[in-house]
């Protein structure tokens, strides 16, 4: 298994969708409109690797949560306040929305999936990949993963070659252990790279 | 690819609570058991189709599992559970801000939750969620069947389930994508929109088959569109293209397939592009079988990749076909006879879905399965 590039972005739970859609410009010509915070996240972590990435190239993203802030605010809109949702909410809820925004930036066209996050996720995406890189399907995969919990942390790792069986304990930083990790912190105060 | 086979179904839908009555109903000319919801500020009323019985999520899956297993005796120790639906446990976050008058973002349980409860309390491998909107079940299949040809798993076990979400049903009524005649008419002229179905549904896929096979798993391709979050391109050539990558990872060709399993939500942009998508086929001299499901399951949304597919192979197996009433006039030429001559049949199903995703499938079902 071939790692490529890799990339991590964390934050804190007061880090504004503002300062996530400033730093994204560093990388995106044109960032998506009308988009939430687990989109953000989740974009930030592969836009940041995105010179490495080929058009063929298959996207497995894993999250440990629904994007909360949205799902927060649709059930308080349909469940406590009886009315409809905002289309671009509902739109959003979607778990594979995160995904599709990445896919569209990147301009890959190849196969998408979006995977329910546990302790075995890196070695769960990775074999997913790999089902689509031994069959040719695909040349490179982009695994992402984004955990929110308060503060957060978005990992993407590109991959080429067919992954070798990993570990079921696998971790992030076992994984890239031989490549340099392309950073981004945001601080409580000020965001700063 | 190489063929995995699907042992066993399990499907409780509004058409009836088993797979038997549910091929029964609808060679009977029933139609899904419906119940009506308003649509907030609007006041306007929607229809759902509703299982008959309903039960907590957990029982249901629980259900599925054992029924599943206490036919085809399925080895938990060496099987994956991949979990396909849009919703999950959305039901117990609804009725949460009901009781609360409030939903906290702190108050979503995480996307793993169901996964790992069924892995803890059945000793599966492993387990995970599959989401990508109305493909995840499609998904789930075809990823479940790629991990055994890798030999990854001997066994997996795909659920697939949709329950009656009040935001989903808001939702897609915001978006004016749901049916205000209460008719559920996929390329119809008169199509107004889709109605929403509840549905579980399970299947065991294994490497080998066994004299309880119900279908060959040959092949498959699941892409993203990137041009609309909540479509496909109009001019259908993104469809056109994952049925031709789906055909080429089965190894076979369009003559081949015999009948085509149509993902028809009926409405007015997925039904458009769908039928671009399908004109080339529609021009060769012998066009397959068109067909579409929904009209008796409702949409399932993220299930609809296997409760629609376990439905097709039941009613095949009766040598019988879902023909849709009224259906002379469709913008693609739907299946007339109910009457199916064939007692092998090739299907390519298709599933396309929000997030870009599209799916097509290719199986066998029918007769001489084991050889």
């Amino acid at each position: 298994m071939q790692i490529i590039a890799a990339s991590q972005i964390t934050g804190c739970a007061s880090t504004t969708d503002k300062q996530l859609k400033k730093a994204l410009q560093q990388w995106l010509v044109q960032s998506p409109r009308r988009v939430d915070r687990f989109i953000l996240q989740s974009l930030l972590a592969a836009a940041a690797i995105k010179q490495h990435v080929q058009a063929d190239c298959g996207l497995y993203v894993a999250s440990t949560y629904p994007a909360r802030t949205t799902m927060a605010s649709l059930l308080n809109t349909v469940c406590a306040e009886q009315r409809q949702p905002k289309p671009f909410e509902f739109v959003n809820s979607v778990s594979n929305a995160a995904g599709f925004h990445i896919a569209q930036q990147l301009k890959l066209n190849g196969p998408n999936l979006f995977i329910s996050a546990g302790s075995q996720v890196w070695q769960q995406l990775s074999m997913l990949a790999d089902c689509d890189l031994k069959s040719g399907k695909t040349q490179q995969a982009l695994l992402v993963f984004c955990d929110e919990d308060g503060s957060f942390n978005a990992q993407a790792v590109l991959v080429e070659d067919s992954a070798a069986q990993l570990a079921t304990s696998i971790d992030f930083q076992s994984l890239c252990m031989e490549i340099d990790i392309c950073t981004y912190h945001f601080s409580s105060e000020v965001d700063a790279s | 690819m190489s063929a995995v086979y699907l042992q066993g179904a399990v499907l409780n839908s509004a058409l009836a609570d088993n797979l038997t009555d549910a091929a029964l109903a609808v060679e009977q000319g029933l139609t899904a058991h419906s119940r009506d919801f308003v649509l907030h500020e609007r006041n306007l009323q929607r229809n759902y189709f509703a299982v008959i019985e309903p039960l907590s999520l957990m029982k249901h899956l629980h259900a599925n599992i054992n029924t599943l297993h206490n036919k085809h005796a399925i080895p938990f120790a060496d099987c994956l559970l991949i979990i396909a639906s849009t919703g999950l446990n959305i039901e117990y976050f609804e009725t949460l801000t009901h009781t609360q008058k409030n939903f906290t973002p702190s108050d979503a349980t995480s996307l793993n939750h169901l996964a790992l409860t069924l892995q803890e309390y059945y000793n599966f491998a492993a387990a995970f969620c599959i989401n990508t909107a109305c493909t995840s079940a499609a998904n789930a299949l075809l990823y479940g069947a790629r991990l055994i040809e890798q030999k990854q798993y001997s066994h997996v076990v795909v659920l697939a389930f949709e329950t009656p979400s009040e935001v989903a049903m808001q939702g897609f009524g915001t978006l004016e994508l749901t049916s205000s005649s209460k008719q559920y008419r996929p390329f119809h002229p008169q199509r107004d929109g889709l109605i929403l179905g509840e549905s579980y549904a399970a299947t065991l896929l294994t490497s080998h088959p066994t004299s309880q096979t119900i279908a060959r798993f040959l092949g498959g391709f699941s892409a993203c569109d990137t041009s609309s979050l909540t479509g496909t391109r109009e001019d259908g050539s993104h469809i056109t293209w994952v049925m031709q990558q789906a055909l080429s990872d089965a190894q076979c060709d369009m003559q081949d397939i015999d009948l085509i399993k149509l993902h028809g939500t009926a409405t007015h942009a997925n039904d458009l592009a769908e039928r671009n998508g399908m004109q080339n086929i529609l021009e060769h001299k012998q066009v397959p079988a068109l067909c579409v499901m929904k009209p008796w399951l409702g949409h399932t949304l993220g299930a609809c990749g296997l409760s629609e597919t376990l439905l097709l192979i039941e009613c095949l197996k009766n040598q019988h076909i879902p023909v849709m009433p009224d259906s002379q006039n469709c913008s693609v030429p739907l299946i007339q006879d109910p009457l199916w001559p064939l007692k092998k049949t090739r299907v390519l199903a298709n599933f396309f879905g929000f997030g870009g995703n599209n799916a097509s499938l290719i199986f066998d079902t029918g007769e001489s399965l084991c050889k």
